[in-house]
């Protein structure tokens, strides 16, 4: 039932993909678009209905080991896309997007399960990976905003309106995609770390502090974190905001995908 | 007996260095009598706008020749030394000077294609050279003919079916870069033919209020009651703090407005949200030279978190300002 309800899920992605990428090519926004969208949003609801089965079948979260992790991780990034979607509607967004999301999922596919540790078996590991992945989830929004901030502005000063500038929504649209997203995934990796430090001081050996992937996301943390203080006293928006949270989010990818061959605590089978 | 045509325009020349040899408008009379003079000319004709200055010579002189006496001209009148401009200079001789000029009346030669405004321009060029005396029999010939096609262009073509003109695109631009425009107050500074057709295109987009200011008011209070009803103030005489979109289509020698006067950020009340501020990149060499502002209007955005005061800087024509601007007054004959 559960690879029933994934594989659906999946299936109906990659169709939404491919109307993004058919509305961006052939330029009929508005049926592709749509069609685009109710495959988006029929994945999303087969995917959650796989997690919350999964969680009753295995009775846990399923974000224990790296394939559930995949799986969970795409789970957020499609829904920080349904959230900017309801909110801002910029349609480039899902053309961005969705290829991570379908990325992901395949990668679940070919990862294969391991048995869960003794030591995740702690309630705190719910708190720890879901803020976090909610996180990165909106980190990578933030991303893909800075990304398109970045194109538009180029058109914009090139004074030659290619493809760009009509597809992309207006800098400012962009800038307030990028600073909601921006506040909440640092609310978000806040919480989530400060979940792994209760946790780890609880239960954990000690020497958790030289772990290497803590100590990237502290790095991260600190990057947003600058990035946050410096727009808010200094006024820094646009080219230097973006390129600053394009930073962050290398540094993210190293985060979780980087760290965990430097060996540590976070290096599970 | 040669024709050639020498300038440049917004495709081979920056802002910077267009807004450096413009011809000003009360000083097109004087230049012209100068380029007889100077250059030995029999007749020639000065074609000065926001995007292009060219210059219309014929002579009796060799084609190089004349070529050469025109480039002589503009540095000497610009004070400028060879060779600054031979970078951005184009030269066009007989046929293709005719070609040129045909085609830039017909406004295919103009940043955006099919704008109305430039046919105008040409015609007012050519009626301040036949009042300055610098046109003869045959620029008489020549530039009527370039009415005569430019209309014909706009008549029998579709150059000029979609309305366009700077300012619509400038307003397109806003929106490009503001996003929907509908409720947001906006300040227009300059309230000129492109004033009014930026308001007009601003209005359309549901621009809720429309602040025009001028420095002498009566030009504002030509349009403006036509186009919105309420009363504007007219001239912005004292500190106004804006949480909006600027539009800047004023054309003036010396700058309106200072940096320092318009970032002075106010100690409350800042709405962050609608702190907006568009100069018109390309409205014109006016707007480096009616600002100071040697920012872009991104940078502008970048500041904007702060609320903004922008007052007129009245005391603009005193020597110290003018000193500290790198702008150089047209030497007098």
């Amino acid at each position: 039932m559960s690879v029933l309800l994934f594989n659906s899920a999946f299936g109906f992605y990659v169709l939404g993909l491919l109307h993004s990428v058919a509305a961006f090519v052939t330029k009929k926004t508005n049926l592709f678009q749509k069609i685009a969208m109710v495959s988006v949003s029929v994945g999303f609801v087969l995917h959650t209905a796989f997690l919350i089965y999964s969680a009753v079948e295995k009775s846990h979260l399923p974000v224990t080991d790296l394939r559930e992790a995949l799986a969970f991780f795409a789970w957020t990034v499609s829904l920080c896309f349904f959230i900017s979607h309801l909110r801002y509607r910029i349609q480039p967004l899902g053309l961005f997007l969705l290829p991570l999301v379908t990325v992901l999922m395949l990668g679940t596919i070919f990862i294969k399960s391991s048995p869960v540790p003794e030591i995740l078996s702690s309630s705190w590991i719910y708190w720890h990976t879901i803020c976090l992945f909610l996180a990165y989830g909106m980190f990578f929004v933030t991303f893909i905003a800075s990304l398109l901030y970045l194109f538009q502005e180029r058109e914009l000063k090139g004074k030659k309106p290619k493809t760009f500038y009509y597809w992309l929504p207006s800098l400012v649209l962009l800038d307030d995609l990028f600073y909601k997203f921006l506040i909440s995934g640092f609310c978000f990796m806040t919480l989530g770390l400060l979940a792994g430090v209760i946790w780890a001081e609880q239960d954990w050996v000690g020497g958790w502090q030289s772990d290497p992937k803590v100590i990237a996301a502290l790095v991260t943390w600190g990057i947003y974190l600058l990035l946050i203080y410096l727009r808010l006293t200094a006024g820094w928006r646009g080219k230097r905001a973006a390129l600053i949270s394009m930073v962050g989010f290398l540094s993210v990818l190293f985060t979780f995908l980087g760290a965990r061959y430097l060996g540590g605590l976070h290096s599970f089978p | 007996m040669d024709l050639v045509l020498v300038g440049l325009n917004h495709k081979t020349a920056p802002v910077e260095v267009r807004e450096r040899i413009a011809f000003a408008e009360g000083h097109l009379h004087s230049a012209l009598k100068r380029l007889q003079r100077e250059s030995d000319l029999q007749e020639g004709m000065i074609v000065s706008t926001c995007n292009r200055v060219e210059i219309l010579a014929h002579g009796r002189k060799s084609q190089n020749q004349i070529v050469q006496s025109v480039k002589d001209f503009l540095y000497s009148y610009h004070t400028m030394k060879p060779p600054f401009l031979e970078d951005y200079l184009y030269s066009y001789l007989r046929h293709d000077a005719v070609r040129h000029i045909f085609r830039v009346a017909s406004s295919l030669d103009s940043m955006v294609v099919g704008e109305p405004q430039i046919l105008s321009q040409v015609k007012q060029a050519y009626t301040e050279a036949c009042q300055a005396g610098s046109v003869g029999t045959y620029l008489k010939d020549l530039i009527p003919r370039a009415f005569f096609v430019a209309k014909k262009v706009r008549s029998s073509t579709r150059i000029g079916a979609s309305a366009v003109s700077i300012s619509s695109v400038a307003v397109e631009l806003a929106r490009k870069i503001f996003g929907d425009l509908r409720g947001k107050t906006t300040i227009l500074l300059g309230a000129g033919e492109m004033g009014e057709l930026a308001a007009r295109n601003l209005l359309d987009s549901g621009v809720s209020q429309i602040f025009v200011t001028n420095r002498t008011p009566s030009a504002a209070g030509n349009w403006l009651p036509n186009c919105w009803p309420r009363q504007f103030p007219s001239k912005i005489s004292e500190p106004i703090s804006f949480g909006r979109t600027s539009l800047w289509c004023a054309q003036a020698p010396l700058p309106c407005c200072w940096t320092k006067a318009v970032l002075r950020p106010s100690s409350k009340g800042a709405d962050i949200g609608h702190c907006l501020s568009l100069i018109f990149p390309f409205l014109a060499t006016s707007t480096p030279r009616s600002t100071n502002w040697r920012m872009s209007f991104f940078t502008m955005s970048t500041i904007c978190n702060r609320l903004l005061t922008l007052t007129f800087a009245k005391d603009a024509k005193k020597p110290r300002l003018q000193k500290r601007l790198s702008i150089r007054k047209p030497s007098a004959t």
